[in-house]
């Protein structure tokens, strides 16, 4: 029997993702209640001040995330959960954190072209028309339809290009 | 009331019958109906990432594409829910159940036609009540100080987490979570920087664009990229959309009652677009002289919950053109657009920037016409898009994103934001979080810590300023009636939270 198509298993869950999930806010609430009570000052009720609000968020985040670890038992097992398409997924945050360190330095155009050299000629495995064409198209093309038709200024890398 | 809209209505066509104007409108509806069919992108995604191409039109022209996309969108989801059983966006799931029955006997046109007639029906009717209600209803906020706002935002928050699918616990964690994000940058009454550990650049706080464009296009993309092709879309001939006259004629009464629904529905917070889809769908079922064929390919099955959408989609806008509260993310984004563009939505846009409100109204009039016009005859068009092969389309929709984030600030900070909104957004989806109670908290976040702090600072400190006013207590009750009834599902299993929960899944 195909294992993706198996209904999630709620009896046996152990590790559940409502506990997982109820304990990774637990800690986040906590957390911000210490960084918020060490960095910020929480005023007076009368002058509530820039810690005050974070503060009062951090206590109900607390609050709800014991709820939902209370409940966690009825949810589905963290084993159960299913990561069809992970390595795309990993493959498309990569492309996304090497957009952050090059669109600046490099520009816009040579970005993209590398990122969708790598989608579609790496991941995609397309043949090399295909992919040579729609790497190049729609990099000139959106750079056409952004900076020259809509006036929306694109960077240029340090080649002036 | 007449005599003071009518000169307002012919100034807002005045607007939005301009060359430039109309063909905004035009494209808007061409690109919302793309991004609804096309599952994968949302109508939420597919506005933030067309914000920046607004920033050098003016707020009328950048607004009126912006809704002409958000309405093209509701409309377009149908499309891929009657031909290939795959909603394009979370309200056609109800669309799926008869409208693909329908296509399976080879009623694919007629479906999509009285879902076409439905949808600009009720668009139209729902804009002549946000034309009626969001006025007085501007007028009635003036009298709102901190406290009412703030009173007004809990109950709105609160609402947005009972009505949306899944766990309250678990949404009303989300807002909060969102109000957090919102904390990020310096505060607007000491100057005090929060959150931003060194970056400079997050002293403007999180904007909404990278945030919306992160939790929903990214993680989207994120989650469905590795997944195998889609099933073949049923195609249809131009010459079967004619519906029979007896399929117009049992229609009508599901389109009008669809559309009061949908509008009086779409006011409220939440995902109140699906939630009138279901409601109009059990309405038809209930009044049915034969509700045994429902989920057999009943056409009333199509017409109302269909026409629900639509309105709901236009009764969305009322609280945020007249209060400057959204009630959903897609409103939450408009309003951001609105300030970009420096209007400030609220009780006084009506009268300080009657062009922009008058405007909008008329294009909305024209959108729904233009997407009836648009999308019968190009209904082929739009099913061949569905034929593209995903592989193809996101690598596309990926660069879309960060050009599209990139252009709001000229910023790598938001970029960043983005991926991880994105990472977040995949791991919500993995661990049944909803996204948009994060969203909204995001956008309100300063406007309800603001709220809180002059309230408190006009009571000198006092909590009972919030239950001393009449609609401020109002408000509080309200909320506090919605968390008694949040409680239930804790204990017990209620069916339309279950149904909702399901459907915002498939969507």
């Amino acid at each position: 029997m195909d294992k993706k198509k198996d209904p999630p298993d709620k009896k046996k869950a152990g590790i559940t993702i409502d506990l997982i999930s109820g304990a990774f806010l637990f800690a986040l609430s906590i957390y911000v209640a210490i960084h918020t009570y060490v960095a910020l000052p929480l005023g007076t009720h009368f002058n509530p001040g820039p810690g005050y609000v974070p503060m009062l968020l951090a206590i109900i985040l607390g609050i709800l995330s014991c709820i939902i670890l209370a409940l966690g038992r009825r949810s589905v097992a963290f084993k159960s959960l299913h990561w069809p398409g992970f390595f795309h997924a990993v493959c498309i945050v990569g492309c996304c954190g090497f957009s952050i360190f090059a669109i600046e330095r490099l520009g816009y155009r040579v970005t993209v072209l590398i990122i969708l050299l790598f989608l579609f000629g790496y991941l995609e495995r397309l043949k090399v028309w295909a992919f040579l064409l729609l790497t190049f198209g729609l990099t000139f093309g959106s750079y056409w339809l952004f900076h020259n038709l809509l006036n929306v200024p694109l960077p240029l890398g340090g080649f002036g290009f | 009331m007449i005599s003071d809209t009518l000169p307002n209505l012919i100034l807002g066509f005045a607007t939005a019958f301009t060359p430039g104007n109309l063909l905004w409108a035009i494209l808007g509806c061409f690109i919302g109906t793309m991004v609804g069919v096309l599952p994968g992108i949302g109508p939420l995604a597919g506005i933030s990432l067309l914000l920046p191409l607004t920033f050098g039109l003016n707020p009328t022209s950048g607004l009126i594409l912006l809704c002409s996309v958000y309405y093209g969108a509701m409309y377009g989801g149908s499309t891929t829910s009657i031909l290939m059983r795959i909603p394009g966006e979370s309200a056609s799931v109800i669309t799926c159940i008869e409208g693909y029955q329908m296509a399976q006997k080879g009623r694919a046109g007629p479906a999509l036609a009285i879902c076409a007639i439905g949808s600009y029906i009720a668009g139209t009717v729902a804009v002549l009540g946000l034309m009626f209600v969001a006025p007085p209803l501007a007028r009635l906020a003036l009298r709102f100080g901190p406290p009412e706002y703030f009173s007004l935002l809990v109950l709105g928050l609160m609402l947005l987490g009972y009505m949306s699918g899944g766990s309250v616990p678990k949404n009303l964690s989300m807002i909060a979570l969102g109000l957090l994000f919102g904390m990020v940058g310096i505060d607007v009454i000491t100057g005090y920087f929060r959150f931003i550990y060194g970056v400079v650049a997050l002293g403007d706080g999180l904007s909404i664009v990278p945030v919306a464009v992160g939790l929903f296009g990214l993680s989207e993309i994120m989650a469905t990229a590795g997944d195998p092709d889609r099933p073949d879309a049923i195609k249809p001939r131009l010459k079967d959309l004619v519906p029979s006259k007896h399929e117009l004629k049992v229609s009508a009464a599901p389109i009008a009652r669809g559309t009061i629904l949908g509008f009086l529905i779409g006011i409220i917070p939440g995902s109140a677009h699906i939630i009138s889809t279901f409601i109009s769908y059990a309405l038809e079922r209930r009044l049915s002289k034969y509700p045994e064929r429902f989920g057999t390919g009943v056409i009333e099955g199509v017409a109302g919950p269909e026409s629900a959408n639509n309105a709901a989609s236009t009764g969305a806008l009322v609280p945020m053109l007249a209060l400057g509260v959204p009630t959903g993310p897609i409103p939450a984004v408009l309003l951001a657009a609105l300030m970009v563009h420096g209007v400030t939505p609220g009780p006084l846009l009506i009268t300080e920037n009657p062009v922009t409100f008058w405007g909008l109204i008329a294009s909305m009039y024209l959108g729904n016409f233009v997407l009836l016009l648009l999308n019968l005859p190009m209904v082929g068009i739009f099913v061949n898009f569905l034929r593209i092969p995903y592989k193809y389309l996101y690598p596309t929709i990926l660069m879309l994103c960060i050009v599209g984030v990139y252009a709001v600030n000229y910023s790598v900070v938001d970029l960043g934001i983005m991926v991880v909104m994105g990472v977040l957004g995949y791991l919500m989806r993995k661990f049944e979080f909803e996204a948009a109670p994060a969203v909204l908290g995001v956008v309100l976040a300063p406007i309800m810590e603001l709220s809180l702090r002059q309230a408190l600072a006009m009571s000198d400190g006092s909590y009972g300023i919030f239950i001393s006013r009449p609609i401020s207590v109002t408000f509080l009750a309200a909320t506090a009636i919605l968390l008694l009834l949040a409680v239930l599902p804790l204990f017990k299993k209620v069916a339309w939270r279950e149904k909702l929960t399901k459907a915002e899944k498939e969507g």
